[in-house]
């Protein structure tokens, strides 16, 4: 059995852990809660958009524009990861639903974030794209400069279409991996009024400049997603890591308080055993 | 002028900028500048970089946008711009940098440099200032 002062030591030192995750979780928490604020702050613009569109297309003005009609050429894949760890299983869950995903779509992979690049970097698919988030907040600046070389790739014939992998933020406890098809663009499911807008210069012109912006704003929401999910994820690895510190206390102190007791009696033998000797 | 109002909702990604009842909206389209009044007929037209003014009931409004679309509707008028600011909310200083920065890139010509992209940055910057009542 460990001595007295080791297991101190031990306890003392998994507190100090306890105390760091206890605050990384706060800290996910506060992160969490501007990272949810983001999210619906950045719904009115995506939906009005698409309601834009979804009039244009019941119109039947689509048609000849290259963004809609399904290109030759590999699958491109947008790949939304973090860019550290110790956040439970969310960037393994991510990944590896984007590999089943992209199966058959090699070199045609654009990593966000650095574990995305790792993850495929090393899993032979090759990245053909890459980008990392300067800062904590995704910018819509991000977005345009994620989805602008994917949109001229696709102009220029060299991807057949264009999906964007990201996780779905429900609530801390529930987010799920999801992908989104960006290119084809396919009609918007949102409501929309009527159609007689007038359109200037022209109907074919408006949709022209409005579908780059639509593919724009789904990424920036997928960008946005997928950092509240980051969030979540990381405030309940720390909240259970927490709970695990607390819980290892518990046993070490059992343990630290039996062999306290097993030096007492020891030492009380002793004493007992040596007075016996002196009367005998 | 007449004074029938109507509703400016001006949205970027980022946020709603504005939703006020307005009597008169001056935007830069893609084709030029339109006034537009209560009553237009529905409209949809892209928007270029620009200055745009608002008039309402207790005096003119100045906010800088850029590239985007205006929604003429019965229910108002409704713009979604990439960035928007009103005259008041624009950091002058941060603009500043922003057209110097443009200018620099734009003054060395080396390869590799996206003109385009800089020439908007450019626009943007010389916009805000001038909103913002300065250069």
């Amino acid at each position: 059995m460990a001595n007295t002062r080791d297991i101190k030591r031990r306890i003392s030192s998994v507190h100090n852990i306890g105390h760091i995750t206890k605050a990384m979780e706060m800290v996910a928490g506060a992160k969490l809660r501007r990272a949810q604020a983001n999210v619906t702050a950045a719904r009115p613009y995506t939906s009005h958009l698409a309601q834009l569109i979804g009039r244009l297309f019941k119109a039947g003005l689509e048609g000849h524009n290259p963004l809609v009609e399904p290109g030759q050429g590999p699958g491109a894949y947008i790949v939304i990861a973090g860019d550290r760890g110790l956040c439970g299983a969310y960037n393994a869950n991510v990944l590896r639903f984007a590999k089943e995903r992209a199966a058959g779509a090699p070199g045609a992979i654009a990593a966000v974030g650095r574990k995305a690049q790792d993850f495929f970097a090393k899993g032979g698919e090759g990245v053909a794209w890459s980008y990392r988030l300067h800062q904590e907040d995704p910018e819509y600046a991000d977005a345009v400069a994620i989805a602008k070389p994917l949109l001229a790739a696709f102009q220029a014939g060299e991807i057949g279409s264009l999906h964007l992998v990201y996780t779905e933020f429900f609530s801390v406890l529930d987010h799920q991996p999801r992908v989104v098809q960006l290119l084809p663009l396919t009609e918007p499911k949102e409501e929309h009024g009527s159609s007689l807008y007038l359109y200037e210069p022209s109907p074919q012109v408006v949709l022209e400049r409005l579908l780059p912006h639509y593919v724009f704003s789904l990424v920036y929401q997928g960008l946005l997603e997928a950092k509240a999910a980051e969030f979540g994820a990381q405030r309940m690895a720390m909240k259970s890591a927490t709970e695990n510190a607390n819980e290892m206390i518990e046993h070490l102190t059992l343990s630290f308080n039996r062999a306290r007791q097993t030096a007492i009696t020891q030492e009380i033998l002793e004493v007992v055993n040596g007075a016996q000797a002196l009367e005998g | 002028m007449s004074d029938k109002t109507f509703i400016l909702t001006i949205i970027t990604p980022q946020r709603q900028v504005y939703q006020e009842p307005v009597n008169m909206v001056i935007v830069q389209t893609a084709d030029g500048e339109i006034g537009v009044l209560a009553g237009h007929i529905p409209l949809v037209a892209p928007l270029a970089i620009g200055p745009m003014r608002i008039k309402t009931a207790d005096g003119e409004r100045k906010a800088a946008i850029s590239e985007g679309f205006i929604e003429i509707s019965s229910q108002g008028v409704l713009l979604l711009c990439e960035t928007a600011e009103m005259a008041e909310e624009i950091d002058i200083a941060r603009a500043e940098s922003a057209r110097q920065r443009a200018q620099s890139r734009l003054q060395d010509k080396k390869a590799g440099i996206d003109f385009t992209r800089a020439q908007a940055a450019l626009q943007r910057a010389l916009v805000r200032l001038k909103v913002a009542g300065r250069g």
